[in-house]
């Protein structure tokens, strides 16, 4: 029993990051359909940029602001000029592309930053152990959580009210009645390409906080693929689940299969999570259920 | 034959006729002349570019199975490294455990990476577009994943040259033979199958599936029947490349790779035997080309080559550029480019 409380906090709190990932990814699916398979590597490249800006000196409220706007301005550029050519391609081209990208970006990064792990060179929390009952919890990945949890009410409020984000939901419905209802499509790819990039700074900055940044942390990236599937594609609540059905999965698994199956079903567990989601239920629990037999 | 590349004033008047590849003598001189230069290729090649020819035919042969896959039924593998690697180890460790012969293990090893292509692509029978890509995508960890737990780890199996009949493929120049004789009769056999009724079928899936269905075609029949020719050819493949290295793991199968191929069929032309094959020459000698250029471009960085990486980083930039420079300006690849080229060379100076 002790064991199992200490894998569920686990299991949650390491679920955090895929949280993180995955609502990336679903800002970018709710507003352009394309499903965007960098956006891994999109937080690798927020944690390095991230890095970055700690290492210049300056005030690390500031620092953390300007690696903001800095990832937010590199993903709204990869979309000008990778994305937006693609508009109205087959799915395929978009597919590609994004998962070109990842390798791109991993090159870019190995180029710019090198192999080694790097750790933010400056403190921004106090790291340190939580005790609650008796359980530590680490206070980095606590954190993260509760950034997960902000965002999502933050862009569950964007995609409620604003113009921008009522403006994305239209244009994922159809490209030609936004036109008609006087939107900018255009800027409606730029700007959910842009949140994506926000999104993929906060969690740049958790990932380089509780694990040493890598460019090998495409596979987070992979693995948060899973998590938005099991929430449901356009479900921004359902990444949240998502992420931390996968971050349990995977250390429950660890631990109770480990001996019948060996070591790595932990790491396996979200595509194998990932298989029968998509043989069970394609939509997710709560995606939009397309009425289509294929 | 598609309209586009008939040349003009050849009418078929019977099914055989139409049947035809090759409509013109010097067509028919063309491909002699093509098959005569590779057939002599190993006596002036020096044994660096041997290496480059072997690697360009196990390579055309994974890409024109994903091409059967991918290309002309419209579902995205993401993992042909994956099946590949099935292919590899199954006839590393028929050969060097049970002392089987190459040749049978070879077929093992295509039937395997069918098996698994099966596996991994029944999920794909209720789902379609970037899901497919998602499936694939987990079966390529799972596949290494059961590959490494229960068969052989990291380490991988040494996989020994093969042998028939007292004819030893020790050689270079013998191997260059084998996989070249395999390739041409494997493309054969792709480009009569995207000729023939499955072939159809397959185009019929990926242009429109309910379309298709209404027509009679059964879709999920089809479906797992592009999977398992396609995984075929990514297992003999596989075979192939671990037979020639002489040793297999799974470090030779990162995941970078199988983007790649599916790079090599977009770059080359979905849909065409002929476009795999440009693909995978194209690929092969663009990585060949980024070996030399590479260090060159690092010795003029001294500051940014000091972790050695530098390589390995411009071949990843290079390559994703590439695909996307063509997915973004010639989606069509360049088998379009080749038929455009020789329709205008055709018609040449009364192209109107």
């Amino acid at each position: 029993m002790e064991n199992f409380i200490t894998l569920l906090i686990s299991g949650i709190t390491s679920g955090s990051i895929y949280c993180l990932i995955a609502v990336g990814f679903v800002v970018v699916f709710k507003a352009t359909k394309v499903l965007n398979f960098s956006q891994g590597m999109l937080v690798v490249v927020g944690a390095y940029l991230m890095w970055t800006v700690f290492s210049i000196g300056i005030p690390v409220f500031l620092a953390i602001i300007l690696g903001f706007i800095l990832t937010m301005t590199a993903s709204m550029a990869l979309e000008r000029v990778c994305m937006r050519p693609l508009v109205g391609q087959p799915i395929l081209a978009s597919v590609m592309v994004t998962l070109c990208l990842i390798g791109g970006l991993r090159g870019l990064v190995l180029l710019l930053w090198g192999p080694q792990g790097k750790k933010f060179p400056v403190e921004i929390v106090s790291s340190g152990v939580w005790t609650i009952g008796g359980m530590g919890i680490s206070k980095e990945k606590a954190m993260a959580l509760m950034a997960s949890l902000c965002l999502i009410i933050l862009l569950y409020l964007f995609f409620k009210f604003t113009r921008i984000g009522l403006g994305m939901k239209v244009t994922s419905e159809d490209h030609f009645i936004g036109q008609i209802v006087g939107l900018k499509i255009n800027r409606i790819f730029s700007y959910s390409w842009g949140i994506a990039g926000l999104v993929a700074a906060v969690g740049g900055l958790f990932l380089g906080l509780i694990i040493s940044i890598r460019p090998e942390l495409e596979e987070i990236g992979l693995k948060a693929l899973s998590a938005m599937l099991l929430g449901g594609l356009e479900s921004i609540p359902g990444a949240i689940i998502g992420g931390i059905m996968i971050g349990l999965a995977e250390a429950m698994s660890g631990w109770y299969l480990a001996s019948y199956l060996g070591n790595g079903i932990g790491e396996v567990s979200p595509y194998i999570l990932m298989i029968i989601v998509l043989l069970i239920r394609p939509y997710g629990l709560f995606g939009w259920k397309k009425i289509e037999r294929v | 034959m598609s309209e586009m590349g008939k040349p003009s004033g050849y009418f078929d008047r019977t099914y055989r006729e139409a049947l035809r590849i090759i409509y013109t003598p010097w067509q028919w001189v063309a491909f002699i002349c093509l098959l005569l230069l590779l057939v002599l290729f190993p006596l002036f090649a020096s044994p660096y570019l041997l290496t480059v020819g072997i690697r360009i035919g196990i390579t055309i042969i994974a890409v024109v199975g994903l091409n059967i896959v991918v290309g002309s039924t419209g579902l995205l593998n993401v993992a042909q490294g994956a099946f590949m690697a099935v292919g590899a180890y199954c006839s590393a460790m028929l050969v060097s455990k049970l002392g089987l012969n190459f040749f049978p293990a070879l077929v093992a090893a295509g039937l395997a990476g069918c098996f698994a292509g099966l596996l991994f692509g029944a999920p794909s029978l209720r789902i379609k577009g970037f899901y497919v890509a998602l499936a694939t995508l987990a079966g390529y960890f799972i596949i290494m994943w059961g590959l490494m737990e229960w068969f052989g780890g990291t380490s991988g199996h040494p996989a020994p040259r093969p042998m028939l009949f007292g004819l030893s493929f020790q050689s270079d120049v013998m191997y260059y033979y084998l996989v070249g004789v395999l390739a041409l009769f494997l493309g054969i056999f792709a480009n009569n199958l995207f000729r023939s009724r499955v072939g159809r079928a397959f185009v019929a899936i990926r242009d429109h599936d309910i379309a298709s269905e209404i027509l009679g075609i059964n879709i999920y029949r089809y479906k797992l029947l592009a999977f398992g020719i396609g995984c075929f050819y990514g297992g003999v493949a596989g075979s192939l490349q671990a037979h020639f290295f002489e040793y297999t793991n799974l470090e030779a199968f990162p995941f970078s790779d199988s983007i790649w191929l599916l790079g090599m069929v977009i770059v080359g032309g979905m849909g065409s035997v002929l476009g795999s094959v440009f693909g995978a020459l194209f690929f092969v000698v663009l990585e060949e080309f980024a070996n030399v250029v590479c260090p060159l471009i690092a010795a003029l960085f001294p500051s940014m080559a000091s972790h050695g990486q530098m390589e390995a980083s411009l071949k990843y930039l290079i390559f994703s550029l590439v695909i996307i420079l063509f997915v973004v300006f010639e989606p069509n690849g360049m088998a379009h480019r080749w038929n455009l080229l020789k329709g205008s060379f055709r018609v040449y100076p009364f192209n109107y």
